[in-house]
């Protein structure tokens, strides 16, 4: 089920990105580059969640880089008055949560076609302040290179393999040096909101967002 | 066993917030309170909305917010989820019940809240709700313990829990009596413009005696979501060491930074019907939320001269029904800047209450928004409170107490209305216009949200270690008790009722007066009426000073219905010749005995006495 999200939202962002070389949508370049990059975090994290292993490795240096930065949170503690959480009832709450701070799942189900660029522009704004606050609430996001794109990195032979991936001439020679071209993302932490009660243990289906009534 | 820990609570009238201080090494850490999001989930959050959620039976399945370990939970929400989903259910939320504490005109212990309710089944009392509010916190330090793997708990922990400077001692004492009700045990009560400027005090650490000298005279300017509140601290210098006095506190104003973002929204809902853009009520929430956001934007970032606005359609159709505008630093300018505080003379007072004839009871909101005018006003007042008492006024260079107003040397900003540098700006230009001699300057460093928690953390560990710097404050106001004149009956003419200093203003916690010199007939065995008053501009009056007509000159704090059990061998209704004892109890409340003349015998008057 969550390779079908990673599936589906790489689908979006390669859509949106074929969008972006389209003349007619030159206007709106920044809101869909975005809407690019919250789906990027967002199937990247996924990815993580399935192999949990592979979070834990990370660039040694660059994470020093960037502690230094970023000063310390107040601290969130972990749940302990909670029963034990799937993953797939964390990644439903991550959906939930995105779908109510930045009505995530409106924007990807929404038929975009139809739209002119002004509507989706207002759209897009609101679900990139929304979606934006659940990254930086909920997360601690932290790019993995911290040189700027485009400019010289060098690798040491023992640069964590799982961090980068390297394109073009690859030799074995180490240092390894290149030019950084995306400068990554990853996550120091994860804090989604738990689930209590029978809902718990839920399996397969899960409730996204509550339907809306307003009562006379 | 013994105390190592000191927890502060700021019990806010929107949102709550805990700092936990440890005796051995100084460290203060602001905690995360665990607390509903939604139906079946739960987080830990940085604060706590104050807000009760009282559903209907069955809105949402059983457990939906049943929290583990939390002694209260299951029929009402309490926080963040209570709050959002009571936007849109305003007739079963409870807010400000604060607010509501220190109204007169309403008694604190009945049912009354959601003000206005139709629906509501079971309401709450305002003191009710803070318990409620209480508890909860109480539940978010248990569970902020055990996930922070500390040994925090409230029994080696001592409490201490701000209140506005603008709380009467009724509201004090209804504060304290909900705070033993939600098992916080004793606390210690103490003021939220103090306790922000504890904080400053902590984090200067030694410093502060070279950035303040003998002279100063700061303000303490506290503007939050829904009120603010105003203090004055003069610094002297007693045998060659700094001494700190709160000298002069505020009334409790309705007024603060929600007030902006709904002007805000207000605005630019004119701005897109004029555009012929429509919103709903749902839309109306979400776009006083985008405009809070907005400002924050356009305050943090000076470069900015517009910041779009979009509001998301009520639908699941984004794109059909988003409604988006812009919010130029203009108009923010133009509203929150010069219109909450415009640079007006110190002689502009607010515009005196409501002009209809005919008002909606509630609580009684600030009908002039204008910031400027209510600091003026306060200022004001402060002179007078000054120049009642000649000890008092000794303390003032002669310059500070020449114009209309007591002039401030200095200025610490507290609250989340103060992020905003230019509102900071404003006030010290205004400040400054004012005084026209040396500049007034700003206490700089100070966290403006969380200043009242670290503060009352840092005074619960000073309190506790018996060290560090106090800033002496003692009681507010000066409390009086009304007084039957005695005197022959004249026929359609009631004469004035006399009041008695009981309590006189800067009386220190943990001691106590007694009024030696005069006796009173106490009436027992028969319900009588005590009328209690109070004035926060009377310093020089001591105890034993009595005033010819209370109703005029002072603020009526609360009557009070009794029966006090005669004493044996007496008839009921006789006056029994007693004398005052007034204490002012460590935890800072008040307590006032009548003290039987010819024996031990005494009958204490609870200022929070049962109705029933």
């Amino acid at each position: 089920m969550i390779k079908t999200f990673i599936l589906l939202s790489s689908l979006t962002i390669g859509v949106l990105a074929g969008l972006l070389l389209l003349p007619e949508f030159a206007a709106n370049t920044q809101s869909i580059t975005y809407v690019i990059l919250a789906l990027a975090a967002i199937s990247l994290l996924l990815a993580l969640s399935i192999k949990p292993a592979t979070a834990a490795t990370v660039a040694v240096d660059a994470e020093e880089a960037v502690d230094e930065k970023t000063a310390p949170e107040p601290a969130r503690p972990e749940i302990d008055a909670v029963p034990e959480q799937s993953g797939e009832v964390q990644v439903a709450q991550l959906l939930s949560l995105l779908q109510e701070k930045g009505r995530f799942l409106d924007f990807v189900m929404d038929d975009i076609k139809s739209y002119p660029d002004a509507q989706i522009a207002a759209a897009a704004r609101f679900v990139h302040q929304g979606c934006q606050a659940v990254m930086q609430h909920n997360f601690k996001i932290e790019p993995v290179a911290s040189v700027s794109e485009n400019s010289a990195l060098t690798l040491d032979a023992d640069y964590p393999r799982s961090d980068y991936r390297l394109s073009g001439k690859i030799g074995t020679e180490a240092p390894i040096s290149g030019t950084l071209k995306h400068k990554g993302w990853k996550t120091s932490a994860i804090n989604l909101p738990k689930v209590i009660g029978s809902k718990a243990e839920a399996k397969g289906s899960h409730l996204l967002a509550a339907a809306e009534v307003e009562v006379r | 066993m013994s105390q190592q820990y000191s927890l502060g609570i700021d019990l806010g009238t929107s949102n709550s917030a805990l700092t936990v201080a440890a005796l051995d090494d100084g460290q203060l850490s602001d905690l995360s309170i665990l607390q509903a999001v939604g139906p079946n989930t739960i987080e830990a959050l940085p604060g706590l909305p104050s807000n009760v959620y009282i559903p209907a039976p069955d809105e949402f399945p059983a457990d939906a917010f049943q929290l583990t370990g939390h002694a209260q939970s299951g029929n009402l929400i309490v926080g963040a989820f209570a709050r959002q989903h009571g936007a849109q259910v305003p007739d079963r939320l409870v807010a400000s019940a604060k607010s509501w504490l220190c109204s007169t005109v309403i008694d604190h212990r009945q049912p009354i809240l959601p003000w206005q309710s139709t629906s509501v089944e079971t309401k709450l009392s305002p003191i009710e709700a803070s318990r409620l509010y209480l508890e909860h916190l109480a539940y978010g330090f248990k569970e902020a313990a055990k996930s922070a793997k500390s040994d925090w708990s409230l029994e080696n922990t001592s409490v201490v829990l701000t209140v506005p400077a603008s709380f009467d001692e009724v509201a004090r004492s209804l504060t304290y009596e909900a705070a033993e009700a939600a098992g916080l045990g004793t606390v210690t009560l103490m003021e939220e413009p103090q306790a922000a400027f504890y904080a400053w005090l902590a984090q200067a650490g030694s410093e502060w005696r070279k950035i303040v000298s003998p002279g100063d005279i700061i303000l303490v300017c506290d503007v939050g979501g829904g009120t603010s509140d105003f203090s004055l601290i003069c610094v002297t210098e007693v045998e060659g060491d700094l001494e700190l006095e709160r000298i002069s506190v505020g009334e409790h104003l309705l007024l603060g930074g929600d007030n902006l973002d709904l002007a805000l929204a207000h605005v630019l809902r004119y701005q897109m019907e004029a555009e012929e853009k429509t919103i709903d009520d749902w839309q109306f929430l979400a776009l006083i939320h985008a405009c809070r956001q907005a400002k924050e934007t356009l305050f943090s970032d000076l470069t900015l001269s517009e910041v779009p606005v979009s509001v998301p359609s009520r639908g699941s159709s984004l794109f059909a029904g988003s409604v988006a505008s812009t919010l130029s630093r203009e108009m923010l300018t133009q509203i929150a800047i010069d219109g909450f505080l415009p640079l007006i003379e110190p002689s502009v007072m607010p515009e005196a209450h409501r002009s209809a004839g005919l008002q909606e009871f509630g609580l009684s909101y600030e009908t002039d928004p204008v910031l400027s005018k209510h600091l003026a006003r306060f200022l004001t007042r402060s002179l007078k409170n000054v120049q009642a008492n000649p000890a008092l006024e000794g303390k003032f260079a002669a310059e500070a107490l020449s114009g209309s107003f007591l002039r401030p040397t200095a200025v610490l900003f507290n609250g989340g209305f103060f992020n905003a540098a230019p509102a900071r700006e404003r006030v010290l230009a205004l400040l400054n216009q004012w005084t026209a001699g040396e500049a007034v300057r700003e206490l700089a460093g100070a966290r403006y949200d969380k200043a009242v928690a670290h503060g009352a953390a840092y005074y619960g560990l000073n309190k506790l270690s018996g060290t560090g710097v106090r800033v002496k404050a003692g009681a507010s106001r000066s409390y009086y008790i009304g007084l039957e004149t005695a005197g022959l009956a004249i026929p359609g003419f009631k004469p004035p009722l006399k009041a008695l200093c009981v309590v006189p203003q800067g009386m220190e916690e943990g001691t106590e007066a007694v009024l030696e010199s005069k006796e009173f007939g106490l009436i027992t065995g028969q319900e009588v009426t005590f009328r209690f008053f109070s004035s926060e501009i009377r310093s020089g009056d001591t105890v034993g000073t009595i005033l010819p007509d209370a109703v005029k000159e002072l603020e009526e704090t609360l009557e009070l219905k009794t029966k006090l059990t005669p004493l044996e061998g007496h008839a009921s209704g006789e006056a029994v010749p007693v004398k005052l004892h007034a204490k002012v109890t460590e935890m800072g409340t008040l307590d006032l005995w009548m003290q039987h003349a010819r024996s031990d015998h005494r009958w204490k008057l609870e200022f929070t006495v049962r109705t029933d």
